[in-house]
């Protein structure tokens, strides 16, 4: 099976077959759609809302081409979120641009099949051509289910396909048998009108549950025992207790390993941008071209993209806790914390989002159905560290922070940068309970979750979520970063500095005029001028602040030497431990992101908002900075 | 000015336009949109509102 990679025509668009993959969540829907795609898909969002809408193509080995969409995982077509509609309304083709599937690809999880079959019923009464993937049939069979697929789809009225979808087991036959389904009923070529769907009746769903019962009855021999082990296993991992300490535990090990594991690969790249900028420094003659490549291109995207290894690693972690089953062990042990200052359970999700980005953090927080507790979530995401500032502490701490041994292989790093997470949460939770108690009072709802079992995590998936964060990342870096630091070169090096000048060049530019201007403001924090041209770049991007000091001290110094030094060295040699503390202050409270704001206007239909947002987080991270700053220096720091 | 100076000037104003451009479609074009539309003017406000992105470009994979 070969994978075409861009969207098809629209004329060979019409003529293909439209695969849609429904199911419950966490039974596997994914995993098949990576199977059959090659994991090669087109990822962006429904019209008009913030669904995320992941589309794939395969052509089959007759040449015809089809297209497959990956709905969003729902328990029932009686939707209470919009995902759940999202998922409902593309079965009944009620979405616009987006014609109604072919075939329905139901996936149920064998394991657990009692839960499942409820949606296969509910999709069933929509009268499309269906099939059914039984999926995870591996871990049924190894827990003793014996389920008898021919009695299963003679009951169900539509084939079912035992598969794997993580080896890509059955997947083939499923598909041949869902291609002959899609030709019938393009012969027949009947829609099911969309006007004909209700939201089911109490009574309905008590009937649609004894059907249940009834076809496993017929078509179960025996069903899966349940995991002993995994109840054994979770009755430590979500203690309250354990749970807590396991999970710091697991944290810890992440922030050591991103230092530890991600040195070598940084030392590579550093590397390498040193020995570029002495290249093309060597290359050309003195001049203002050389200049905007060496101090501002090379020096600038060069010392952000260092940090792509230690992105990366973050990444890998998250993306193997959530495969494992862990992540929704870690979402209940947080809910009780949660719970305590009045977030919303559903507040987990969008809060996790925000240690990638805040802006789908924010977007996620459409899920809640409470406007306080909606409100309340999007004033504190952004508190929740962004990936992006992942560069500006490392910088800071490998700087700063000696890289000593505190216990075993804990080392002090490592452990500090844990310590900046732990404050990005607290000061969530904390501005969480004050919004909770004040603004927006209200009482939180329990919230129902299910723990998937534990997996072995699959590490296609995982590639291809790293692979998807390194373009995320490089892009950024060639783009929006390129663009601000060729822009801050050029208002840091002009106007040029008068004839005679005593002051260095860059005081007379007008990056130097508006740091000299900002400097009073900020003076008290213990950032000087050239910190305070970083943050207005900063705005647009938390990590040009890097990008932006490396340009800042590149122009700034005067010898060769400068050129091929690490920005780490550099500040090390120009700023006070009590400088570097308080600003790692700032960027734990501070709202430095235009995007952040514009997103939050967007979703509270409202300037009031982003400004209530803006404003508490800065007073909130200069009261922060102010007193650390102080305490540092009363320490002799 | 120097031919480096002119490349260099050249190389800024691309990265200004760039920068520009994001900048409208990220932030001012869903603006005018809006106003338009509470004005009546759909169509204008369609135009504009297909040619916004969200605002973060994209660069964070939410588009």
């Amino acid at each position: 099976m070969s994978v075409n990679e861009s969207a098809l025509p629209l004329n060979e668009q019409a003529r293909s077959p439209r695969f849609a993959l429904a199911g419950n969540p966490n039974c596997g829907k994914t995993a098949l759609f990576n199977a059959i795609t090659g994991g090669r898909q087109k990822v962006g969002n429904y019209p008009g809302v913030t669904v995320e809408r992941k589309e794939g193509f395969f052509t089959r080995p007759d040449g015809e081409q089809v297209r497959i969409l990956d709905l969003p995982g729902t328990y029932s077509l009686d939707a209470k979120t919009p995902d759940e509609e999202i998922s409902r309304d593309v079965l009944l083709g009620k979405i616009s641009d987006e014609e109604q599937p072919d075939v329905i690809l139901a996936v149920a999880d064998a394991t657990s099949l009692e839960r499942n079959l409820g949606l296969i019923l509910e999709l069933r009464a929509l009268g499309r051509p269906m099939i059914l993937a039984l999926n995870m049939m591996d871990l049924a069979r190894a827990r003793g289910a014996v389920i008898d697929l021919e009695v299963l789809g003679r009951e169900l009225g539509f084939p079912v396909f035992p598969t794997v979808a993580v080896n890509g087991d059955g997947v083939e036959p499923l598909l041949a048998q869902a291609m002959q389904i899609a030709h019938a009923a393009k012969l027949s070529a009947e829609k099911s009108p969309a006007a004909d769907w209700k939201n089911s009746t109490p009574n309905e769903v008590r009937d649609r549950f004894a059907t249940v019962d009834a076809i496993l009855a017929k078509a179960v021999k025996r069903s899966a025992r349940p995991l002993i082990w995994s109840e054994k296993v979770d009755r430590i991992v979500v203690h309250p207790v354990w749970g807590s300490i396991i999970l710091l535990f697991i944290l810890g090990v992440i922030f050591q390993a991103i230092f530890s594991w991600a040195a070598l690969p940084q030392e590579w790249i550093e590397k390498g941008v040193g020995a570029l900028g002495k290249s093309v420094a060597g290359l050309m003659s003195v001049g203002p071209l050389r200049s905007l490549l060496t101090d501002g291109v090379i020096a600038g995207v060069g010392s952000v993209l260092v940090f792509l290894p230690q992105i990366l690693l973050l990444f890998f972690f998250i993306l193997l806790l959530e495969d494992t089953g862990y992540m929704a062990r870690a979402a209940f042990l947080m809910d009780r914390v949660m719970g305590k200052v009045g977030l919303h359970g559903r507040a987990f999700i969008p809060l996790l989002s925000s240690f990638a980005c805040a802006i789908p953090g924010i977007m996620a927080t459409r899920t809640i159905e409470n406007r306080r507790d909606r409100l309340t979530t999007i004033l504190v995401a952004p508190l929740m560290t962004p990936s992006a500032t992942l560069p500006n502490y490392s910088l800071l701490i490998a700087a700063f922070i000696p890289n000593t041994a505190v216990f075993g292989p804990v080392r002090l790093q490592g452990l500090v940068m844990l310590g900046l997470y732990a404050g990005g949460v607290a000061a969530t939770l904390g501005m969480a309970w004050v919004f909770k108690r004040t603004l927006l009072k209200g009482v939180k709802p329990p919230l129902l979750m299910e723990l998937p079992t534990y997996k072995v995590p699959s590490w296609r998936n995982i590639f291809f979520g790293l692979r998807d964060r390194c373009w995320i990342f490089i892009r950024r870096a060639g783009t929006v970063i390129l663009a601000i630091t060729i822009i801050l070169w050029f208002v840091a090096s002009y106007p040029k500095a008068p004839e005679g000048a005593l002051l260095p060049p860059i005081d007379y530019s007008y990056a130097g005029r508006i740091g000299h201007a900002i400097e009073p403001l900020i003076r008290p924090l213990g950032f000087d001028w050239r910190i305070g041209i970083a943050f207005v770049p900063g705005m647009a991007a938390r990590e040009v602040m890097v990008s932006a000091l490396a340009t800042v001290y590149a122009i700034e110094g005067k010898d060769e030497e400068a050129t091929g030094r690490a920005l780490s060295e550099v500040l090390k040699s120009q700023w006070s431990v009590a400088t570097a503390v308080s600003l790692l202050v700032w960027y734990i409270l501070a709202c430095q992101c235009l995007s952040t704001l514009a997103v939050t206007r967007r979703e509270t239909n409202s300037w009031r908002w982003p400004l209530f947002m803006f404003s508490y987080m800065t007073a909130l991270a200069y009261v922060g900075s102010f007193i650390t700053y102080r305490l540092c220096v009363w320490a002799g720091l | 000015m120097s031919e480096q100076g002119m490349i260099a000037g050249f190389i800024v104003a691309v990265a200004t336009g760039f920068l520009a451009k994001r900048f409208y479609r990220s932030y001012g074009a869903p603006i005018l949109a809006d106003f338009l539309l509470k004005r009546g003017k759909v169509s204008a406000a369609m135009k504009i509102r297909g040619k916004a992105k969200p605002a973060c470009g994209g660069d964070c994979g939410c588009d």
